[in-house]
C-alpha cells in the first residue's frame, strides 16, 4: 500500500510536469490552430539553457532567466516564422514546427555536444524530505511539485482575472471580432506563443536535472505530448490537465507491474504454452515493457472512438 | 512544348540510369543509383499522400517496413524452395504487404484529413516501432533480419549477385512504379483525391464520398511504398526495426517536400537532391543534418512550392525581368546569401569543432584556409557577416515591396 502511494505521489508529479508542458501546446492550438511540434524543443532549450547559467551562476538564475529567454525565442520565431508561413495554410506551419524541432535538436548537438550534460539538481534542495516506510522522497520532487502547482494557479488566474486573460479567452471562439473591435489579435498571438513556450522551458528548467538533459529528451517527451493535448480534448485546457494526470499516473504504475500473460495463465491454473516460434514474445511482455508504448495505444484508440478527445468541443 | 520537353528530359534520365553500368561506372555509382531508384520510388509513393491527396503523414515508413520485412521473408522462403515465385516478382509481394497494412490502418486513419489524421499516422508510427521492438523473435532487434537474394529461380537467369544485377531490376520496377503513380495522378480517381485535399466539403456535395477517395489514395501509397520496401530489402539484404520509424519517415517527408509537393514528378526531384545531398554533405562536413534543416525551413518559409516551384518560375522570372533587372536582384539578393550563408557555416562549424570533435584546439579548416576556433577572430567575423547580411535583408525586403497594410491572422 506504502508503495503504492509512493507511486502515486511520483506518477502525480511526472502528470504535472507533463501538464506544464501541454497547457502551452494546447492553448497554442486552441488560439491559433497550430499544433506545436516544437513544444518539447522549447522544454529542450530551457533544460539546456538553465544548464549553461547554472554553470555560470546558480540554479535560481537558471531557473527564472531560462524560462525568459526560451518565452523571447519563442516570441521571435512566432514573429518572423510562423506569422510568413501562415498565409501557406495549416500544412506548412505543422510543417514549419516540424522542421524547427529538427533543427533545434541539432542545433542542441551542435553547441552542447551528443552526450548528456551534467545538470544537476541545486545543492540546497538535495536532501531527504521525509521517509515513507524505507522509501526516500527528496526535496527536490516537492519542489517540483510546489513549482508546478504555482504555475497551474497563475496561468488561471492569468486566464480568468486579467484584463489579457479575457483577451484570450475571447481569441478562442472569436478573433476576427476581437481583431474588429480594434485590439491587436497578431501580437497576442505572439504573447500566447511566447508565454507557452516559456513554460514548457520551466517544465525543462526543473525537469532537466530531474530526468535526464540530452539531445534526445525533446522527441522523447514530444509525441507524448501530442497524445496528452489530443487525449484531453484539443484545444481544452482542463482536458489536457486530466490527461496530463491520467498519463503520468498510468505511465508510473505500468512501470511497476511485471505479471506476464504466462504468469497470468499460470495464475488461472493453467499451463502457460511453450513459447517458440514468432511473436513468442506475447507471453513473456510484461506492463512495464509495455509503458513506453501505452500512450500511442490510447491515442489511436480514442481517435477512433472519440476523435474529440475528453473534454473537446470540435473534432478538429 | 513543356510537356515534350519534359518527356524528353524523363528519356535522357532513363537512358543515362540504364547506360551508365556500361559505361564503366564504379562501384560506388551503382549503388548510389540504386539508392537513388529507392528514394525515388518511396517519395513518389509519400507524395500520394501529401500532395495528391492532401494527407500529412508522419508514419510512411511504416508501409515500406511492411514491405521490407515481408519480402525479407519472401526472399528466404524462396531459397529455401518453400515459395515458387521468381525473384524479379518479389516487389510484388512487398507490394502486397505495403497495401494490406495500409488497408487496415486506412479503415482509422483517413476519416479526417489534416492535424488529426497527422496525429494518428504519428501514433500509429510509434506504435508500430515499438510494437517492432518488442518482437525480436519477428523484427530481429538490434541485428536485424537478413537474408540472401541469390536464389535460384529467377525469370531472366541472372543471380542478381552484383550490384549491377540488382540495380537493374530496382530501376526497372522504380520506372514502372514512378510511371503508374504519374498515370494515377491523371485518372478521375487522381483528380477527385485533389478536389477532396482542395474542398472536401463540394466534394460531398457532389456525390462523392470523401472517406473512400482518401481511403482509396492511402491503400494506393501503401502498395508502392511496401514496394519501395521490397527493393530496399532486395538491395541491402538486411533491415532492423529503424527502417519504419521516425526518421525514416521525416526523411522523405523533408526529400517531398523539399522537391514540392503540388508538381508530379517534384518527390523525384526532392529524393534526387536529398540523397546526393546527404552523400556529399555528410563527406564535407559532420554537421550537415543542421544544414539539412535549414534548407527545409528557408523552403517552407520562402519557396512552399518546393525545389521544383523555383525550377519551373525561373525562365518565366528571367523574361519579365529582362537582362537589367535580372542584374539587379542579383546585385541585391546574391550578397544577402552569400553573407548570411557564410556566416552559418563559419558559425556552426566552430559550434561543432569546439563541442564535437576530438581535440578543440586542433586547428579546422574553413573555406579552404586553417583557423583556430580558440581565436576570437573567426567567431567574430561569422558574427558580423551574419548581422550584416541579415540587415541588407532587411533593407532589401523594405525597397522591394511597397509596404502593404498588415492583414489580420485571425483563423
Amino acid at each position: 500500500m506504502d508503495t503504492f502511494i509512493f507511486v502515486l505521489v511520483n506518477g502525480l508529479l511526472y502528470g504535472m510536469l507533463l501538464f506544464m508542458l501541454s497547457s502551452g501546446l494546447t492553448l497554442i492550438f486552441s488560439l491559433m490552430g497550430v499544433l506545436n511540434f516544437a513544444h518539447a524543443s522549447f522544454y529542450m532549450l530551457g533544460a539546456y539553457f538553465a544548464y549553461q547559467l547554472s554553470s555560470f551562476g546558480s540554479f535560481w538564475l537558471g531557473l527564472i532567466l531560462a524560462p525568459l529567454l526560451v518565452g523571447v525565442l519563442g516570441a521571435a520565431i512566432e514573429r518572423f516564422g510562423l506569422r510568413v508561413v501562415h498565409k501557406h495554410g495549416h500544412v506548412a506551419e505543422l510543417l514549419f514546427t516540424f522542421g524547427l524541432a529538427y533543427l533545434i535538436e541539432e542545433l542542441v548537438r551542435l553547441i552542447w555536444g551528443r552526450q548528456p550534460v551534467p545538470y544537476r539538481i541545486p545543492e540546497s534542495l538535495d536532501f531527504t524530505l521525509f521517509t515513507v516506510s524505507g522509501i526516500d522522497y527528496s526535496a527536490y520532487r516537492a519542489f517540483m511539485l510546489l513549482i508546478a502547482v504555482a504555475m497551474f494557479v497563475a496561468v488561471l488566474l492569468l486566464l480568468k482575472r486579467t484584463r489579457v486573460g479575457l483577451m484570450v479567452q475571447a481569441a478562442l471562439s472569436h478573433p476576427d471580432v476581437l481583431w474588429a473591435m480594434g485590439h491587436n489579435v497578431p501580437r497576442l498571438f505572439m504573447l500566447v506563443f511566447g508565454g507557452g513556450v516559456a513554460l514548457a522551458g520551466l517544465a525543462g528548467v526543473i525537469g532537466g536535472n530531474y530526468l535526464v538533459t540530452e539531445p534526445g529528451m525533446a522527441q522523447q517527451m514530444g509525441t507524448i505530448l501530442f497524445v496528452i493535448v489530443v487525449f484531453g480534448g484539443l484545444g481544452s485546457l482542463l482536458g489536457a490537465f486530466l490527461a496530463s494526470l491520467i498519463i503520468g499516473i498510468a505511465q508510473t504504475l505500468m512501470v511497476t507491474m511485471d505479471t506476464t500473460l504466462s504468469d497470468l495463465v499460470a495464475a488461472l491454473g493453467g499451463t502457460a504454452p511453450n513459447a517458440t516460434g514468432m511473436f513468442r514474445e506475447i507471453w513473456t511482455i510484461a506492463p512495464s515493457n509495455l509503458a513506453p508504448v501505452f500512450p500511442y495505444l490510447l491515442l489511436v484508440i480514442l481517435l477512433i472512438v472519440r476523435p474529440r478527445g475528453l473534454l473537446g468541443t470540435r473534432d478538429s | 512544348m513543356k510537356r515534350t520537353l519534359i518527356i524528353l528530359a524523363a528519356l535522357v534520365a532513363l537512358g543515362a540510369a540504364l547506360t551508365l553500368p556500361y559505361l564503366g561506372a564504379g562501384r560506388f555509382v551503382i549503388v548510389l543509383l540504386t539508392q537513388l531508384a529507392i528514394m525515388v520510388t518511396f517519395a513518389m509513393s509519400y507524395n500520394v499522400n501529401l500532395g495528391q491527396t492532401g494527407l500529412l503523414s508522419f508514419g510512411h515508413a511504416v508501409y515500406l517496413g511492411a514491405g521490407v520485412f515481408s519480402s525479407l521473408y519472401l526472399i528466404t522462403a524462396i531459397g529455401a524452395g518453400h515459395v515458387a515465385l521468381p525473384l524479379e516478382m518479389v516487389p510484388l509481394g512487398g507490394a502486397f504487404a505495403g497495401f494490406t497494412l495500409a488497408a487496415i490502418l486506412g479503415l482509422v486513419s483517413v476519416r479526417r484529413a489534416g492535424v488529426i489524421f497527422a496525429m494518428i499516422s504519428l501514433g500509429l508510427a510509434e506504435l508500430a516501432v515499438a510494437a517492432a521492438m518488442l518482437f525480436p523473435s519477428v523484427f530481429g532487434g538490434e541485428q536485424g533480419v537478413s537474408t540472401d537474394r541469390m536464389v535460384d529461380f529467377s525469370l531472366t537467369g541472372l543471380g542478381y549477385g552484383r550490384p549491377q544485377e540488382i540495380y537493374m531490376l530496382v530501376l526497372v520496377w522504380a520506372v514502372i512504379s514512378v510511371a503508374a503513380m504519374v498515370y494515377l495522378s491523371r485518372t478521375p480517381l487522381g483528380r477527385l483525391a485533389n478536389a477532396v485535399r482542395d474542398n472536401p466539403q463540394r466534394v460531398e456535395y457532389l456525390g462523392y464520398a470523401p472517406y473512400w477517395i482518401r481511403y482509396i489514395q492511402f491503400c494506393i501509397a501503401g502498395t508502392f511504398a511496401g514496394l519501395a520496401g521490397s527493393l530496399f530489402a532486395l538491395t541491402y539484404e538486411i533491415a532492423n526495426a529503424s527502417v519504419l520509424g521516425i526518421h525514416m519517415s521525416a526523411n522523405v517527408l523533408i526529400a517531398t517536400y523539399l522537391g514540392g509537393i503540388t508538381y508530379v514528378l517534384g518527390p523525384v526531384v526532392g529524393a534526387l537532391m536529398v540523397t546526393l545531398l546527404e552523400i556529399n554533405l555528410s563527406r564535407l562536413t559532420e554537421a550537415w543534418l543542421f544544414y539539412y534543416g535549414l534548407l527545409f525551413i528557408a523552403i517552407i518559409l520562402f519557396a512552399p512550392r518546393g525545389i521544383t516551384g523555383l525550377l519551373v518560375d525561373a525562365p518565366g522570372a528571367f523574361r519579365r525581368a529582362g537582362i537589367s533587372g535580372m542584374v539587379t536582384t542579383l546585385a541585391r539578393w546574391v550578397p544577402v546569401v552569400g553573407l548570411i550563408g557564410g556566416g552559418t557555416v563559419i558559425l556552426v562549424e566552430l559550434c561543432y569543432h569546439v563541442s564535437n570533435s576530438f581535440d578543440p584546439r586542433e586547428p579546422l579548416t574553413l573555406f579552404w584556409t586553417p583557423v583556430s576556433a580558440q581565436n576570437w577572430a573567426p567567431w567574430i567575423t561569422g558574427a558580423v557577416m551574419m548581422v550584416a547580411g541579415l540587415g541588407l535583408f532587411a533593407l532589401n525586403r523594405r525597397n522591394a515591396a511597397p509596404r502593404r497594410p498588415q492583414t489580420g491572422d485571425a483563423s
